[in-house]
């Protein structure tokens, strides 16, 4: 008997023997890299992975003491975040963790403040607009280095290498709804249907909230587009609407689209980079894609490789103008946690040096949070001043509910978080024959939206849906510092 | 009497002799590397899943916002979670009567004496069983699609015009996902199946031949009877499995189109990390009282279903007199 309890703890003894042996290891290994500390470094946005990878390689060659590990985040990169947050364990440098609001990633002690690295003059170089509360700032205290301007915008993608199959002319390409619908029947009719005139990738439900809001803008101005802040509230009244006359006439119209042929089928089914690649394969003429569809088009490695296209702004009801939302989010974070703040700014700041240029504009997917000027030459593809001039052209302030009154974000969280519907979805169902009643859809979702945010504000004692009502707000014209001042 | 249970005190004690006590100590010795997985894996999250329950909670803020039941609540008032429960029932009902009956028919051929090629063909209907899940999905999301092979296969000889939206239409969706997943657990259930024809004494197929029984009566009198506690577990089994469906229905509809094939546990993935349709912030805590529902249906239909069987056999047991 005791002998084989003798036996039991040398099992067990060697177990841990072996433990304490990687340990051992690991010691060793770090005593072997005195000369270097290593960085480690999430990165969550697929369109910078290979540029952030060379200038990483670069700054490493640049400083060969410090060693950054990056890790690109998959699907399941949320999941990584919140256990991250939960065990205090965020690594040194991460793109903004899309789990929680800035202000709440302070309050838990998560967040280092960035304010030594952008002093005054730094914050200058910005766009204007950069500076976002609840996204780079909190009050005057910057927390992420804001990647991309607030910019972005759906535009409209068109195969040159088809409209000359069909024999059209890039002065033909579509303003307006009836044009479209035209254009497409045309290119279908020509190509005895093996071609169509849109291909959308409507898997992905927010690409689809992104040019419905955007479309609808030219019918309801007052129905701001952002899918990040304030999804589906009226800024004139404070009011949940899911059932705006621009939403239900944007589905319609997309409907009529694929009753006539003019919409691909597989759009329905398709997530945005299958829709991609059949648009650059020439299944369709156009596409309705956000401006970091450029950059994937271009791209031989991840994308098509695809090269003869051009970009135009989207088509409208009547040929109506139409706006976008600019708030900037993307950015970079650094965990409060970190124990190499001293390298952590010497990446940063060569970063502001040279990533701008190097990362965000060589990707070509998104406009430079720094103002800096990109020209033709440097450009990462032909048409990219293209896209970031129609993004110019509609993108503009809207206004802030974070800036009026910060404790929104808890009203927004728990708003955003209790919403079953998206009007992009509600598109989908709606094609795929699920929905046959869509304004009674639309309205259904407008009673839940307005139930959840009933309930979103009632649960706060310092949040009010006046908050949330800027009278002075006219449409289609930036919203500036003066209004705010105005407003109180 | 008191003789009888002196005598049983006394063969108690002999039991515990220092070899048994030995092995006692042993069998505990072995069973703690299990029993501190259970607690740590599988007891442990079970029992928080119920504490998150109650508080609004994103799964990285720290858990204070107590809200009592109201998760439960908004969960009950909720269209979409009582759809997705719908739908759970629909694919539970589908598989198992179609995987289960299927896997009989397969199990009796299989099992026939004359039958050639056993070792191959059980092989060939096991080949689902251990192959991924969800790598099932994805290939038959690619040959099912609007543009895969199965619609090219039917365009190309002229069957159609128009691709069929296999995918897209909420019947023939919940069908594929039914005959998918009946298909995957054909292998495990033909398995079981064969097990409980195998045990049935070969003596009683004699006697019956003798007798000028053929092969239904065969069938229904002696072999099928003689299944019923196997069919009880495989039903069992098949019941709580179709409960848990996730990875077939992530890969292969992703709760598409428009919610209709969306189950259960896929509902309380959207919650808890991607906040639903609306793409807001992770509801882990509205995502633990959903999954707290789906344990508890779980166990309900199981107790009903084990109840049943239970009372059914008693009820033989009481016609037979024994």
């Amino acid at each position: 008997m005791n002998q084989k309890w003798v036996l039991v703890f040398s099992f067990v003894f060697i177990l841990l023997a072996g433990c304490a042996q990687g340990a051992g290891e690991d010691e060793n290994e770090e005593d072997s890299n005195d000369a270097e500390t290593t960085l480690t470094f999430w990165n969550r946005l697929p369109e910078l992975e290979s540029h952030f990878q060379s200038f990483i390689e670069e700054f490493e060659e640049e400083h060969p003491d410090i060693a950054i590990n990056m890790e690109n985040l998959g699907a399941s990169g949320n999941q990584q975040f919140q256990t991250a947050i939960n065990n205090d364990e965020l690594p040194d440098i991460f793109v903004r963790a899309n789990v929680m609001p800035v202000r709440q990633l302070v309050e838990q002690n998560q967040l280092k403040n960035l304010n030594e690295i952008f002093t005054d003059e730094i914050r200058d170089n910005f766009r204007d607009g950069t500076w976002s509360e609840n996204f780079t700032v909190l009050d005057d205290d910057v927390y992420q280095l804001p990647l991309y301007s607030g910019n972005s915008s759906v535009m409209m993608f068109y195969n040159k290498d088809v409209l000359d199959t069909v024999g059209m002319t890039e002065e033909q390409i579509p303003k307006t709804w009836e044009e479209m619908m035209e254009v497409g029947k045309n290119i279908n009719e020509q190509s005895n249907g093996s071609i169509y005139g849109l291909t959308l990738g409507a898997e992905a439900g927010w690409l689809s909230d992104m040019f419905i809001s955007q479309m609808g803008t030219s019918i309801t101005p007052s129905m701001h587009t952002s899918i990040d802040v304030g999804k589906q509230i009226n800024y004139q009244n404070g009011e949940v609407d899911f059932a705006t006359d621009g939403t239900i006439e944007t589905i319609e119209f997309i409907n009529d689209l694929q009753d006539e042929n003019v919409l691909d089928p597989q759009s329905v089914e398709n997530d945005e980079p299958t829709a991609l690649a059949n648009f650059a394969a020439g299944r369709a003429a156009f596409f309705f894609g956000g401006n970091w569809t450029g950059a994937n088009l271009v791209n031989e490695e991840t994308g098509a490789g695809f090269e003869n296209w051009g970009v135009a702004p989207m088509p409208t009801k009547n040929g109506d103008p139409y706006y976008s939302d600019s708030l900037t989010t993307e950015g970079l974070m650094v965990s409060e946690y970190t124990e190499h703040w001293e390298e952590v700014q010497t990446f940063l700041n060569y970063f502001i040096e040279y990533g701008y240029t190097e990362v965000v504009a060589a990707s070509g997917a998104h406009e430079t949070a720094l103002a800096t000027e990109v020209s033709e030459e440097e450009a990462p593809f032909e048409q990219y001043n293209d896209i970031t001039n129609i993004m110019s052209e509609h993108s503009m302030q809207v206004p802030d509910i974070y800036k009026r009154n910060i404790n929104t974000s808890g009203v927004i969280q728990d708003y955003h978080g209790s919403l079953s519907y998206s009007a992009g979805e509600i598109l989908r169902g709606y094609l795929q024959g699920e929905i046959d009643d869509l304004e009674a859809e639309l309205e259904e979702a407008t009673e839940e939206g307005k139930k959840s945010f009933e309930s979103a504000l009632n649960k706060s004692d310092v949040v009010d849906r006046k908050d949330f009502i800027f009278d002075n707000w006219v449409p289609f014209e930036p919203y500036t510092e003066a209004d705010y001042e105005e407003l109180e | 009497m008191e003789k009888i249970a002196k005598k049983t005190r006394t063969i108690g004690k002999q039991k515990t002799t220092p070899l048994t006590k030995s092995r006692n100590r042993w069998a505990y010795v072995f069973l703690l590397p299990q029993a501190i997985v259970f607690l740590g894996l599988s007891l442990y999250p079970i029992i928080m899943s119920y504490v998150y329950s109650f508080f609004a909670w994103d799964g990285a803020s720290p858990l204070n916002d107590f809200v009592g039941f109201a998760n439960y609540v908004e969960l009950f008032q909720t269209t979409r979670f009582w759809g997705s429960f719908l739908h759970t029932i629909y694919y539970v009902l589908g598989t198992t009567v179609i995987g289960v009956g299927a896997s009989l028919i397969l199990a009796i051929i299989l099992n026939t004496q004359q039958f050639t090629g056993k070792a191959f063909y059980r092989t060939i209907y096991f080949l689902p069983v251990v192959t991924t899940t969800a790598i099932i999905g994805v290939i038959m999301n690619n040959i099912f699609g609007v543009n895969g092979l199965v619609n090219q296969t039917l365009q190309s000889i002229n069957f159609i015009q128009q691709p069929i939206p296999w995918l897209g239409s909420s019947t023939l969706a919940m069908i594929l996902l039914v005959v998918i997943g009946a298909w995957k657990s054909l292998g495990m259930n033909m398995i079981y199946w064969l097990s409980g024809l195998q045990s049935i004494p070969s003596e009683m197929y004699e006697s019956a031949q003798l007798d000028g029984a053929g092969f239904w009566r065969t069938l229904v009198h002696i072999t099928l009877p003689l299944l019923k506690p196997i069919l009880a577990v495989i039903l069992l089994l098949s019941i709580v499995n179709g409960m848990h469906a996730f990875d077939l229905v992530k890969t292969l509809t992703n709760g598409d189109p428009y919610n209709s094939t969306e189950t259960l546990d896929l509902y309380v993935f959207n919650y808890a990390f991607g906040g639903g349709m609306g793409g807001g912030t992770s509801r882990m805590g509205y995502a633990s009282a959903a999954g707290v529902m789906l344990g508890l249906f779980t166990l309900i239909i199981s107790a009903i279903f084990g109840g049943f069987s239970f009372f059914t056999q008693k009820k033989n047991k009481t016609k037979k007199g024994e």
